[in-house]
């Protein structure tokens, strides 16, 4: 399946990706560094301190000579420190944040593949009935909702309205309980995430399974006496699988994009709780590491997305 | 017969039984209904920005500080000054230049170095070196001036003063031998033993062995991490988790009940964090400097039955007030129609501003009148030395016709208070809707068109100490409990005004002689002096003064010790968790 | 006498061939979800142009009433955190909502059809360059940069749709690249090539006006996305700055009392889920009655 080609081919894309991920920070570190204000002023400061921080920072040299300090930094893997929490290197923060993002984002692209394609072929399945209309006029819904609107309705319903059924014990999944994350502290948020996404294949996989099903191969297959169990999984699905597979790429990066807001609103410790929280604290050593922690990950989920290809299709070679 | 003596040894075996009982429970009584697990949990709504005493300049960063390292006197819970590491407070000479501390000779660091006067050499002369926001705590010290010049820092400093190099040597500061200090100061200075209880700060020792093997970064871990107070760091993962164990036969007193202190960083929201205390994720909540609650969640608390009675709400020593340009040259960027050199109608002008504002009716809008509480009597908040009394401030009523009136007479045309800008950071919701409804009262009670200007915080505070905004939000945060911390930072000379690090711009040789005469008493001869101080900022109407605010905490029944005074939260070693 | 023939004969004659224009009106009209999308749109934009002159309290003044009191007949909506009426805020951050949606969209369009058409007609480097630009631009989640943008611009009106836009104009440069390059290839574009037009004349006049259905859609759908976007940035705190309301700050303002003033969230909330909704119908009609595919 790897073949040789493959191979080569994962490597031209690695190399991509670190040249995309370098000159993603660049844009960034030339933008914030043109920037009024930042974070090492405060109400109290008197005499050299400022000055003194500023020279622990090196800000204090002429720009080009910092962005040399930085690329050659970067290239081994430092990110540098933060500038509100003193001493604190950035790229494990970054690193750790990376993986709690890609965690969740992983359970709501399944949320997204699996909800998804569920509805969509039950759909189809059933089309016409009132479960079809159910579950089509749920998905509209889903993808017109923006996700903060879904999570904060969830948190509604479960956590206020519920109160009582729930416990509370329901508020108690807010946070992140140690490095990886609990099922408990998971499926909300995931949910919340990818809900709009499921949607979306949701109607993909409804309308490619209606044209399946009326082509010849599975009348042929009914015609057999196949059971409509086997058909529907073995002929069927297989087949309908493969728009939703063009798509995941965007979907990805919807879930990517929409996690920055979900990250906030559940308190959870990633790279888009981070993103929020050093750009509101000027701490722009933080933000240029944020954002080469996203290009990593995009360019990364990108090329998994495109391997994944390789997978479902053997026909594909690179 | 057996019967007989069979009751009576039953008697006597049940007496025993029950004396035995009594004894367990009665006996030591706190120590059975004391919890197995003594962990104190509660959050952090963001990491702090540094452990080292030398540079720390917030309240999350001295909360925590506190409890790790130890200063020669610190403040008790009633904010007096009492002695920690020194044998007891000491007087100063009869001319006021000279204080002699004796230090305890039992004080370890939490790895077995012993302290000795040369530790508190090194610390504040480090600490005068590195010019943090609280050097100038040490001003006071005859050398001070010399060591504020210098540029060093990290590895360089260390070695600096490793050698005892002169350009970070206070040669005030003295060792005669290894358990005494000897200071002297270069002018009398009454609130010298004040600047030095504070916590968290300047004054406090830390050990040269640990600064040492990482002069930039030692406080961030464990190993290095190393002060005389009852808790230690064990673990840190930044913006997740910070954890603190009790020193074992820690010197001091009350020894820690508490074993572990478990610092959660990883939520940021206070409404989060508030439900995860309410599931009983957290013990305590508002620790660490996080005491300003959203308001709605307290008023959601306060109609709860069960938890309104672990809502603590107390006062802090923090004042908002609007603040208006009053100097105007080269270096100032700020004009505008307030300037004293304008004479007599600017002074009605500001007054007109001042009065046009119903600070009531902001309390009671922009805080329901929980979270903060109208400014009545002057800028230095309740509870504190040179607080003036309520309802002693002329400046806090609220007379729209008057106000009217001197607009009429002091800006007829309407020209000069054309195009104003209020600049203020938006940051804390409070400051965002005070903004808001001001412009507000201005329209509705003047007439007058102000636009709002949010910037965001650490821009806006640089930006508002170089004089850039004709008005604009201020405020200050009481660090200990002395007048001085409030004349000598916000006007005049020593904080650097008119021109820089000064928001109103205000200063005058009438200011700067009074004040350097108040700050060379004693407080209770002071006292009169600051008050004359109090009244110059009224007659010239420097301030409109808007809010003291309200701390809040949430506090588990079963957590017995926790709570606050006005400027900190209580020591980690009184608490103590009952079984629950 | 009722034969086969007969009745055969006897039917209407397929309706000429009528244009693709009057033939997706039709079609449009049918689909009672699109209707019902672009009936509800109405009512917004009616809503907000009645904001501009009269709104029940204005919408910036603190203090109209007790915060955190629930809907009442002086307050439809209820009051917010610190005293405003939120009905009047609602019906201002329509405006908003509205000014940034289709203001992105016409950016979007001024910039990626240009572009797409000339990549796609005239490829050559200019083609290569701008596939370079916009395969990059691919690199970084939108909404990060569009956040960057409005950071280092500064919070408004403009710069938030500027910053959306240029996060948007990929998808339709692409869109209309895609359209010109299977165009050209046309009989009528040769023919058109071949009578000495010039390439404008040639582009704007008639690959334009043959790809303007699919550009149609995309910048329909492209409306609630900006709206969206718009709504993720004030909730993250960097949308349009105060006092306008936005119906994404207003849910990020009334998330924090959500326990005991869920109004706050809800009213914004569904106002921008209904709103969203409504365009992602009519895009959808538009859609299924520009596809040349589907007849009748």
């Amino acid at each position: 399946m790897f073949t040789r080609g493959t191979l080569i081919y994962i490597g031209q894309r690695l190399v991509l990706i670190t040249l995309a991920v370098l000159g993603v920070s660049s844009l960034v570190f030339v933008g914030v560094h043109r920037l009024p204000g930042d974070a090492l002023f405060s109400e109290h400061l008197h005499g050299t301190q400022y000055e003194l921080t500023l020279h622990h920072y090196g800000l204090d040299r002429p720009l080009w000579q910092q962005y040399v300090t930085f690329l050659w930094n970067m290239l081994h893997g430092d990110l540098g420190e933060s500038l509100v929490n003193r001493g604190v290197p950035i790229t494990p923060i970054v690193a750790r944040e990376m993986s709690v993002s890609a965690e969740v984002g992983m359970v709501a692209l399944i949320v997204t593949v699996g909800l998804g394609m569920s509805f969509g072929v039950i759909a189809a399945l059933r089309q016409n009935t009132w479960i079809d209309y159910v579950l089509s006029t749920t998905s509209v819904i889903g993808y017109s909702m923006p996700n903060f609107v879904i999570a904060t309705f969830l948190i509604l319903v479960f956590g206020v309205w519920l109160e009582n059924v729930t416990q509370g014990n329901f508020f108690y999944q807010i946070g992140w309980p140690g490095r990886y994350g609990s099922i408990g502290a998971i499926w909300l948020p995931a949910f919340a995430l990818g809900f709009p996404s499921a949607s979306i294949v949701a109607r993909m996989t409804r309308a490619s399974m209606l044209e399946i099903l009326q082509q010849d191969f599975i009348r042929t297959a009914r015609a057999k006496g196949l059971p409509t169990a086997t058909i529907t999984i073995r002929h069927a699905l297989r087949n309908a699988l493969i728009p939703v597979v063009t798509v995941l790429g965007p979907l990805a990066m919807a879930i990517i994009t929409g996690g920055v807001v979900v990250e906030n609103i559940f308190g959870i410790p990633g790279l888009g709780k981070e993103f929020a929280t050093s750009i509101l604290n000027r701490d722009y050593n933080v933000v240029i590491g944020v954002f080469t922690g996203y290009a990593a990950l995009v360019g990364l989920t990108n090329l998994g997305v495109d391997l994944l290809y390789v997978v479902i299709d053997p026909r594909i070679r690179y | 017969m057996a019967p007989t003596s069979f009751r009576i040894l039953k008697t006597l075996a049940v007496g025993a039984a029950s004396g035995l009982v009594l004894a367990a429970c009665g006996g030591g009584n706190q120590s059975s209904s004391l919890a197995s697990d003594q962990t104190l949990n509660f959050p952090i709504l963001s990491d702090f920005g540094t452990l080292d005493p030398a540079v720390s300049d917030s309240e999350t960063d001295q909360e925590i500080q506190q409890n790790m390292f130890d200063g020669l006197v610190k403040f008790d819970e009633n904010l007096n000054i009492v002695s920690d590491l020194a044998t007891a407070v000491p007087q100063p000479s009869a001319d006021g230049l000279t204080y002699v501390f004796h230090l305890r000779q039992d004080v370890t660091f939490s790895n077995g170095d012993k302290l000795t006067s040369k530790d508190v050499l090194y610390s504040w002369n480090r600490a005068a070196a590195y010019q943090g926001s609280y050097a100038t705590n040490l001003s006071a010290i005859v050398g001070y001036e010399r060591v504020s010049g210098n540029k060093a820092s990290g590895a360089a400093l260390e070695a600096l003063l490793e050698k005892n190099d002169p350009s970070v040597t206070m040669t005030g500061l003295t060792a005669p031998d290894p358990y005494t200090v000897q200071v002297s100061l270069s002018a009398p200075a009454g609130w010298f033993l004040t600047a030095i209880s504070l916590a968290g700060a300047t004054g406090e020792i830390v050990d040269v062995n640990a600064v040492k093997q990482d002069p930039d970064n030692w406080w961030t871990k464990p190993a290095t991490a190393i002060g005389t107070g009852p808790f230690k760091m064990v673990d840190y993962t930044p913006k997740q988790v910070v954890d603190f164990a009790a020193v074992d036969n820690w010197w001091g007193s009350p020894r820690p009940t508490l074993k572990k202190v478990h610092v959660d960083i990883s939520v940021n929201n206070a409404s989060t964090a508030i439900a995860k205390y309410e599931q009983g994720g957290y013990d305590i909540y508002g620790y660490g400097g996080y005491s300003n609650l959203p308001v709605a969640d307290i008023l959601r608390i306060k109609g709860t039955s069960n938890e309104s009675g672990q809502l603590v709400l107390h006062p802090k020593v923090r004042t908002t007030w609007v603040t208006f340009n009053v100097h105007s040259d080269n270096s100032r960027v700020a004009k505008g129609p307030f300037t004293m050199d304008q004479g007599q109608s600017a002074h009605d002008l500001r007054l007109a501003f001042a009065l046009a504002v119903d600070k009531k009716k902001l309390v009671d809008t922009v805080c329901q009148g929980i979270v903060c509480v109208q400014a009545t009597g002057g800028l230095i908040s309740p509870t504190l030395q040179g607080y003036a009394g309520d309802n002693t401030d002329p400046l806090a009523k609220f007379d729209p016709a008057k106000a009217k009136q001197l607009l009429q007479s002091a800006d007829p045309t309407g020209s000069k208070t054309k195009g104003l800008q209020y600049a203020y950071d938006p940051e804390n919701a409070l400051n965002k809707a005070s903004a808001e409804f001001l412009q507000s009262q201005w329209q509705d009670n003047l007439g007058v068109h102000v636009d709002l200007l949010p910037v965001s915080h650490s821009q806006f505070i640089k930006a508002r100490l170089s004089g850039h905004y004709v008005i604009s939000r201020d405020g200050w945060q009481a660090d200990y409990n002395h007048p001085q911390d409030w004349y000598d930072n916000l006007w005049g000379k020593i904080v650097g005004c008119p021109d820089s690090g000064c928001s109103s711009g205000y200063d005058s040789p009438e200011y700067d002689q009074l004040l350097a005469k108040a700050d060379s008493e004693p407080l209770d001869q002071a006292k009169s002096d600051y008050a004359k101080l109090a009244q110059m900022l009224i007659d010239n109407v420097l301030y409109i003064p808007l809010y003291y605010s309200v701390g809040g905490f949430l506090i588990k029944p079963y957590v017995k010790g926790a709570g606050t005074n006005s400027f900190f939260d209580h020591y980690w070693n009184e608490i103590q968790i009952l079984s629950h | 006498m009722a034969t086969p023939a007969t009745i055969v004969a006897s039917q209407p004659i397929a309706p000429e061939q009528a244009s693709l224009w009057s033939d997706a009106w039709r079609k449009l009209r049918r689909n009672r979800l699109a209707l019902a999308g672009a009936i509800y749109l109405t009512f917004v934009v009616a809503v907000a142009l009645t904001a501009l002159v009269y709104t029940p309290y204005p919408m910036a003044k603190v203090g109209v009433g007790i915060p955190y009191t629930g809907p009442s007949p002086e307050h439809l909506l209820g009051v917010d955190t610190i005293g405003r009426d939120v009905l009047s805020r609602l019906m201002v951050g329509a405006q908003v909502s509205l000014l940034v949606g289709v203001g992105t969209q016409l950016v979007v369009l001024a910039i990626g059809v240009p572009i797409g058409l000339g990549a796609g007609y005239f490829r050559g480097w200019f083609d290569q360059v701008m596939t370079f630009v916009i395969n990059l631009f691919y690199g970084v989640p939108n909404l990060l940069v569009a956040l960057i943008l409005v950071f280092l611009l500064g919070p408004s009106l403009t710069n938030i749709i500027v910053a959306i836009a240029s996060t948007g104009w990929m998808d339709m440069a692409r869109l209309v690249r895609g359209q010109t390059l299977s165009l050209r290839e046309r009989d009528f574009i040769e023919a058109s090539r071949a009578s000495g037009a010039r390439p404008a004349k040639i582009l704007f006049g008639h690959v334009l006006p043959n790809a303007l259905g699919p550009i149609i859609v995309q910048a329909t759908f492209g409306v609630p996305a900006a709206i969206l976007f718009e709504a993720f940035m004030s909730f993250l705190g960097l949308g349009v700055p105060p006092p306008m309301p936005s119906w994404g700050s207003m849910a990020a303002d009334g998330i924090v009392a959500i326990r005991i003033a869920a109004y706050m969230v809800v009213a914004p909330a569904l106002a921008l889920s209904l709103t969203l909704m409504a365009f992602n119908f009519v895009g959808d009609g538009l859609r299924d009655a520009l596809d040349p595919r589907q007849r009748r």
